[in-house]
């Protein structure tokens, strides 16, 4: 008698992953991705970079059951990736804007949650909460050809993040994104990640990730060239950086004279910039004084 | 069956444009309706004539609507699984909503969206039929077709000769009538000849200068119709079944709301087959090639007894012919309907088994 497979210590496990797009007539079969083979541990959070046409988005679908790899195989949370109770489970944020352009934000998310078998009572309520959360809850009811690109953005984040899922895939979340949808992105994936969510971003901007991933997986011409943590496959050890408060000009000269006599070179140094967030923070705060006066 | 996804395909397959358009064409086609003013001052025979002239809008009407409504509906229902395979499928494939049920309810929808069309062309063309009721021209009971008898050809009577046909025993109220279809033909002396029709209870004489139905009170519980040519020319009864048994309608809107079921049916039939094609071609080509589909199995079963069977067929024809004469429609009957279901579990298999992937193979991004 043969004991069952023991369920995988992974929450998405992928091995020898490929996807090959037969071309229309007279044009070569096309390979998007060849021999990918990636885990995640659940709770996890991996960015996966690399330059236009590397991969990224097919992986994804591949990994979200969208798409069926031509070879290789997909597990996630222990199973195909299609299975209805996988499905329930997992979100994707495809890249672009894929949703029905005629309908309002509103109609989008009660449609697709009642997609996910969510109850109406609790659709309503979850609905109301996501909206205002992603700063979308003024444009709910407006038809979603209206939105710009970054509101598009922001409407894709609550679809994904709606139901609570515990596989999130997200395809360029910060396309398009002003500071204050990169706070909304933050919100939800510290959010996700405080409820033991698995997290699989993808963009070709490494710095809109680093600060949310676990692990970096470097995708390059459909395969992946190195996976590592963003200090592993980003860091420098031959570069130290600091970001110093409070130090006077002279205190700066001293520090620069003191670098010098360890022997080690001062590459850069001058005022620090603010984050666009907290530009807009600071703007904010100064027109609710003005305000007030 | 997911309803919002449900409504977004009915939506989708009955856009603002469609209705507008198929309500436009439509009015456009009655727009040339004499005005009921013009008739309460001429003489009753007259009248008779432009009434004829008001039906014969409504049907033209109803036509031109069905010709917009049948392309609009192509169209529209095969773009509708399109859309999977332009990015939609990244959301609708990771839901948590079988296949199955995603294609049975954009399916539903699509076909709703259709039934849509019918009831805007029968509310414009009905509308004439109300007045028609309550207007100067009322010829009184509405009637509906009952039984069809007679020869499967034609045949031709000479100057004196007679045509007898007997109908079945039947039990039809005193409203009823039987007619004979006739025509003038060559053989005799005059181009155009009289006729004498008789049942038992009424009998008319009628000159025949054109193609006419000879129309008398049907004969209670069965009997004889007998056709004779009293004139000096030749008369052709034409086949088959030249003779009809009308009875008294209680069919709702003048019959119009029989014939939007029987149009609601060829807008299903179609929607079906370009939503089914839809899913492994370009919408274009899966529009045109569900329109060529029903065309070519109209034309073949066009000389076949199931050319009643087909929905868009001989009995759409017999509808419209039966509103063109202030008559009603035939209910629709279960070869139609059987037809119609046909064809949409067809568009829905053929929906389904594309969706191995929610992505076509030679779309790489």
């Amino acid at each position: 008698m043969t004991s069952p497979a023991p369920p995988s210590q992974f929450a998405v496990e992928a091995r020898g992953l490929g996807r090959v797009f037969r071309g229309g007539l007279g044009w070569r079969p096309r390979t998007a991705l060849c021999g990918v083979d990636l885990t995640i541990r659940g709770g996890e959070t991996l960015g996966i970079v690399g330059p236009n046409g590397s991969g990224k988005s097919t992986l994804l679908r591949l990994l979200s059951g969208v798409d069926r790899p031509s070879t290789g195989w997909v597990e996630v949370l222990g199973h195909p990736p299609t299975a209805r109770a996988v499905r329930r489970r997992l979100a994707f944020l495809p890249d672009g804007s894929p949703f029905p352009p005629e309908l309002s934000a509103r109609r989008v998310l009660d449609l697709i949650a009642s997609l996910g078998g969510m109850a109406r009572p609790e659709r309503r309520h979850r609905i109301g909460e996501m909206l205002e959360r992603v700063g979308l809850s003024g444009a709910g009811e407006a038809p979603i050809r209206t939105y710009s690109r970054g509101m598009h953005r922001r409407f894709g984040l609550a679809q994904a993040f709606l139901h609570d899922p515990e596989v999130v895939l997200l395809d360029e979340p910060t396309a398009g994104l002003d500071a204050p949808g990169f706070a909304v992105l933050a919100d939800l994936l510290g959010a996700a990640r405080g409820r033991g969510a698995t997290v699989v971003l993808a963009s070709h901007v490494a710095s809109d990730l680093i600060e949310h991933c676990d692990r970096l997986a470097l995708l390059v011409g459909g395969e992946v060239q190195r996976v590592g943590t963003p200090d592993e496959l980003l860091g420098d050890p031959e570069v130290l950086q600091l970001r110093i408060r409070g130090l006077s000009e002279v205190g700066a000269s001293t520090l620069e004279q003191q670098v010098e006599q360890l022997g080690a070179h001062l590459m850069e140094s001058g005022p620090a910039h603010r984050s666009l967030q907290e530009l807009y923070t600071a703007r904010e705060s100064d027109d609710g004084r003005s305000g007030a006066r | 069956m997911n309803l919002p996804l449900l409504r977004l395909s009915a939506r989708r397959a009955a856009p603002a444009v469609a209705l507008v358009g198929v309500a436009g064409v439509t009015l456009l086609a009655i727009a040339g309706q004499p005005g009921r003013a013009e008739i309460v001052e001429v003489s009753p025979k007259f009248e008779e004539v432009i009434v004829s002239g008001a039906e014969l809008a409504s049907s033209t009407a109803w036509i031109a609507g069905l010709v917009v409504a049948s392309a609009f509906t192509v169209l529209f229902a095969a773009r509708i699984p399109d859309r999977w395979f332009r990015q939609e499928g990244d959301w609708l494939g990771t839901s948590g909503t079988s296949r199955s049920s995603i294609v049975r309810s954009c399916l539903a929808g699509t076909l709703a969206g259709a039934a849509t069309l019918p009831v805007i062309i029968g509310l414009i063309a009905g509308s004439m039929g109300q007045a028609r009721e309550s207007g100067p021209a009322s010829r009184g009971q509405l009637l509906e077709l009952a039984m069809l008898a007679g020869p499967s050809r034609s045949f031709v009577l000479m100057p004196g000769e007679r045509f007898e046909q007997a109908l079945p025993e039947h039990d039809l109220p005193p409203d009823a009538r039987v007619r004979v279809r006739v025509a003038p033909a060559l053989g005799a002396e005059g181009p155009t000849t009289k006729a004498l029709v008789k049942s038992a209870s009424q009998s008319s004489e009628l000159r025949v200068a054109r193609r006419a139905w000879l129309e008398v009170e049907a004969p209670e519980g069965g009997g004889v119709i007998a056709v004779t040519n009293t004139g000096s020319g030749a008369l052709a009864v034409l086949g088959p079944a030249p003779v009809e048994v009308w009875r008294p309608s209680s069919a709702w809107g003048s019959g119009h709301l029989r014939l939007a079921a029987h149009a609601a049916l060829h807008l299903a039939f179609l929607a079906a087959l370009a939503f089914g094609l839809g899913a492994w071609m370009g919408p274009g080509i899966a529009a045109s090639l569900a329109l060529a589909l029903w065309l070519g199995a109209r034309m073949a079963l066009a000389s076949t007894g199931l050319a009643d069977a087909l929905p868009g067929g001989a009995a759409l024809s017999a509808a419209i012919g039966a509103i063109a004469e202030g008559r009603s429609p035939l209910l629709v009957r279960p070869p139609l309907a059987l037809a119609a279901s046909a064809a949409v579990l067809a568009g829905f298999t053929l929906a389904r088994t594309s969706l191995g992937t929610w992505r076509r193979e030679s779309r790489s991004s």
